[in-house]
């Protein structure tokens, strides 16, 4: 495996405070850091250069579409996960899709508008090849997603 | 939600950090018009969350684990869910409709760390049952070659 890249306390600092907000003004976590905006702006694209930050997410409270995140974990047939996973890749409204071990083979997050769509998503399950089990969770809560609770911690000093 | 909003919040779907600048020239209004409807609609929680996504296995995580709940009979999951929105390391936790009552995504750097953390949601009082999945994105083979 690769060796992770290194980030150190402001780092940490910078992705705290972006984990609570998306927008927050780099002015705000410069002042926070005692650095400038250019050195911030500057530790925030290397993070996003190597892969640390790999996009922003965004949930609304009162979604025109009315999505909704429903989770979709798989049994499968013992060598069939990575042609299955590719197939899941296909479906649209895909968010995630991983390789498990223990209870699950194979988990998916996906988000849908509608109940047709997670029958319709369901029926093409059924049809992969290597399918044993197929269960589907739907969330209830609109705000599930909690990255400020990430406890990060430095892995040295950054150059 | 009015259009305006609408077209800003697709927008920000595509990358929530766009400039707003940007978002005025697409859709053809002024930069103001763009920050006044945004702050409108963080003030009134339209706007629920807006965060960076993070590449946890870059972070030092070995992995995450997939939660399954079931609360006792007759109880809501929601103190649970309220737990466990607390908990470090917990990055997914909401209520769910089907099978189970709960589902949690909990972050690891050590098989000790998973252990202790399960443990402890395991012993929440409400909690019946829970059933655990695991990604762990830096096992490439599975099961390890021989030799």
């Amino acid at each position: 495996m690769k060796a992770p890249p290194k980030i150190d306390s402001v780092d940490i600092k910078i992705l705290r405070a972006l984990s609570k907000d998306a927008r927050k003004n780099f002015a705000d976590i410069a002042k926070d850091c005692n650095l400038s905006i250019t050195a911030i702006t500057q530790r925030y694209r290397k993070m996003r250069r190597n892969g640390i930050i790999t996009g922003t997410s965004l949930i609304v409270a009162s979604d025109p579409q009315d999505k909704r995140s429903i989770s979709v974990d798989l049994k499968v047939e013992g060598d069939s996960e990575k042609s299955i996973i590719e197939e899941m890749k296909k479906i649209p409204q895909l968010k995630n899709c991983l390789k498990v071990i223990g209870k699950y083979d194979v988990h998916a997050g996906i988000r849908v508008n509608s109940l047709e769509q997670i029958d319709k998503i369901k029926r093409t399950l059924e049809k992969m090849k290597g399918v044993l089990e197929i269960d589907i969770t739907i969330s209830l809560d609109r705000l599930f997603f909690f990255p400020e609770n990430l406890v990060l911690l430095p892995t040295g000093v950054a150059k | 939600m009015d259009d305006l909003k609408e077209k800003i919040i697709q927008e920000l779907y595509e990358d929530a950090r766009k400039p707003f600048s940007k978002i005025a020239k697409t859709l053809g209004v002024s930069t103001q018009t763009v920050m006044r409807k945004y702050n409108e609609m963080k003030r009134d929680g339209t706007i629920v969350l807006s965060a960076m996504s993070l590449d946890i296995e870059k972070l030092g995580f070995l992995g995450t684990a997939h939660l399954h709940i079931k609360t006792k009979l007759g109880v809501s999951a929601k103190k649970t869910v309220e737990t466990l929105r607390k908990t470090p390391n917990v990055m997914i936790a909401t209520r769910t409709i089907g099978v189970y009552g709960a589902y949690a995504v909990l972050a690891f750097r050590s098989a000790e760390e998973l252990y202790e953390n399960v443990s402890r949601i395991k012993d929440l009082p409400d909690v019946l049952t829970l059933d655990a999945s695991f990604a762990i994105p830096g096992i490439r083979k599975f099961p390890p070659k021989k030799g």
